[in-house]
């Protein structure tokens, strides 16, 4: 589709920042309001076009991490670790993506719990790559605010 | 905004209040923004002569869960001191006057509020404001918290760290929409090393950053706004919200956005007469993070709920909750790299 929805956004939100807000009285209530709207527009323009390319990788590399520990941690949890390590995306739809996502994440939070209480080089490494998993992925999803 | 059943109401209210012989009410705008309190500036002649007050209302579903009568109490803990605020008039907390609870403070004049967002807010008198909104935070500080008219309304914590980590990290939990497991993590991490105890139990402003700071655009600060979370507390708790990288406008080698870091601390301690303890500043910068973390979900959830439709609400769910994401997950990585 040309142009694209990050462009189609950015086309919404310059005309809510132009010619919707000249149009409003001065010291309306609805002038911030078109201003805020213009921004998420700006901001979700940003998003939608790396959002897929980012849970993409995030989750592969939190399944890399569930399959390193399984065996390590043993267990119940060894056990779910080692399945959801083995799972795959569904489809590259966003909101799939984003549903495997949130279901990655609820047992990297149950694993990072469980590898804080041990001791051992692994289990310190383990916890050390998956801060750093959780770090790119914040990273990447950083949105950058347009010029005031 | 008013009809005119609340504006006869008010007019009556602020009559009796002021002493007035007569209140007419000429005008009432909404301002924008107020996430946890809805703002009007209310133009007035009081017996012939014009005068602005500004009215907080609670809104329909509130951004920040908070009390009036806190607020209200804050404000009248600084009047008449170092501490720019607006005299507070008058506090409703029934619905017999407007229908709802609200209360009545002076409208400051001169001076607005700077985009928290926009590094060229204050232009060349950018070190001068960070100066003054450092030196004006220690005096908040400075006030005998034990003798002020907050004191009646908030208690002193016995564990402040404690206090402030439950409500916040509850906040995240009770409105995420989705698995926070960097918050997770630094909860953790919190609970794991709690804070040395304050020497000093102080009001704590518990907003303090540049968007709610009144300035003249000449190098001044005319007022220091929203205290509807002010409590008894750790000062460093101010500080550490205050130094924020969220505020600091993408220059996180200025305090703010402003000045450097070491002398932010240097004039809050000859402000507040209290010494920085780095140990509890890095405790309190990274609650900071949960903080404002529970808020922006707060807002993010509110909006999709449907319970609020403002978009500083949508936005506030959007990249302030990225941010404190990405601060907290470089920390965390930071601090386990450190191991």
């Amino acid at each position: 589709m040309t142009p694209g929805a990050s462009q189609h956004l950015i086309s919404v939100a310059t005309t809510l920042g132009g010619r919707v807000i000249a149009a409003l009285p001065e010291d309306s209530y609805a002038v911030g309001d078109t201003k805020m709207s213009a921004l998420v527009c700006v901001l979700m323009a940003q998003h939608v076009d790396g959002a897929a390319d980012l849970l993409i990788r995030e989750n592969a590399a939190i399944r890399a991490i569930f399959s390193r520990a399984a065996p390590l941690v043993g267990g119940d949890l060894g056990a779910r670790l080692a399945e959801a390590g083995a799972t795959t995306d569904a489809n590259f739809r966003i909101s799939t993506l984003e549903a495997g996502n949130a279901a990655l994440a609820t047992l990297l939070i149950e694993l990072q719990t469980a590898l804080e209480t041990r001791n051992e080089d692994w289990a310190k490494e383990l916890d050390r790559d998956s801060w750093r998993v959780l770090r790119d992925g914040a990273n990447g999803r950083m949105l950058q605010l347009p010029p005031a | 905004m008013l009809d005119e059943s609340q504006r006869a109401g008010l007019e009556t209210h602020l009559a009796g209040v002021l002493g007035a012989k007569s209140v007419r009410i000429t005008n009432v705008k909404r301002f924008h923004g107020g996430a946890s309190r809805e703002t009007f500036g209310i133009d007035t002649e009081i017996d012939g002569v014009p005068q602005g007050f500004i009215m907080r209302r609670d809104p329909a579903d509130s951004l920040i869960d908070t009390d009036r009568n806190v607020e209200y109490n804050a404000y009248s803990s600084y009047e008449g001191t170092a501490v720019p605020v607006p005299k507070a008039y008058c506090l409703v907390n029934d619905d017999n006057v407007i229908g709802q609870p609200f209360f009545i403070m002076e409208r400051i004049m001169v001076g607005e509020p700077a985009s928290p967002f926009d590094p060229l807010a204050y232009g060349e008198h950018r070190e001068t404001i960070g100066r003054k909104f450092f030196s004006i935070l220690g005096a908040i500080h400075a006030r005998d918290a034990a003798s002020s008219p907050l004191a009646a309304v908030a208690p002193v914590p016995e564990q402040c760290w404690k206090r402030e980590l439950d409500y916040w990290a509850n906040e995240v939990d009770k409105d995420s929409l989705e698995p926070q497991p960097i918050a997770q993590g630094v909860v953790r991490w919190l609970r794991a090393n709690p804070p040395p105890e304050p020497k000093k139990i102080t009001i704590v402003h518990a907003d303090y950053r540049t968007g709610n700071v009144l300035h003249d655009g000449n190098g001044n600060i005319t007022a220091i706004l929203d205290w509807e979370m002010a409590h008894l507390g750790d000062p460093h708790e101010d500080l550490a919200w205050a130094m924020d990288p969220l505020w600091n406008v993408h220059d996180d080698d200025r305090a703010a956005g402003l000045i450097s870091r070491a002398e932010a601390i240097g004039l809050w301690e000859e402000a507040s007469g209290l010494t920085f303890d780095p140990v509890a500043f890095r405790w309190w910068e990274m609650w900071a993070t949960i903080k404002g973390l529970g808020i922006w979900v707060s807002a993010e959830k509110a909006f999709v709920d449907g319970l609020n439709p403002d978009p500083i609400l949508q936005f506030s769910g959007l990249y302030p909750t990225l941010h404190a994401n990405m601060t907290m997950a470089r920390r965390m990585a930071a601090l386990k790299e450190a191991l």
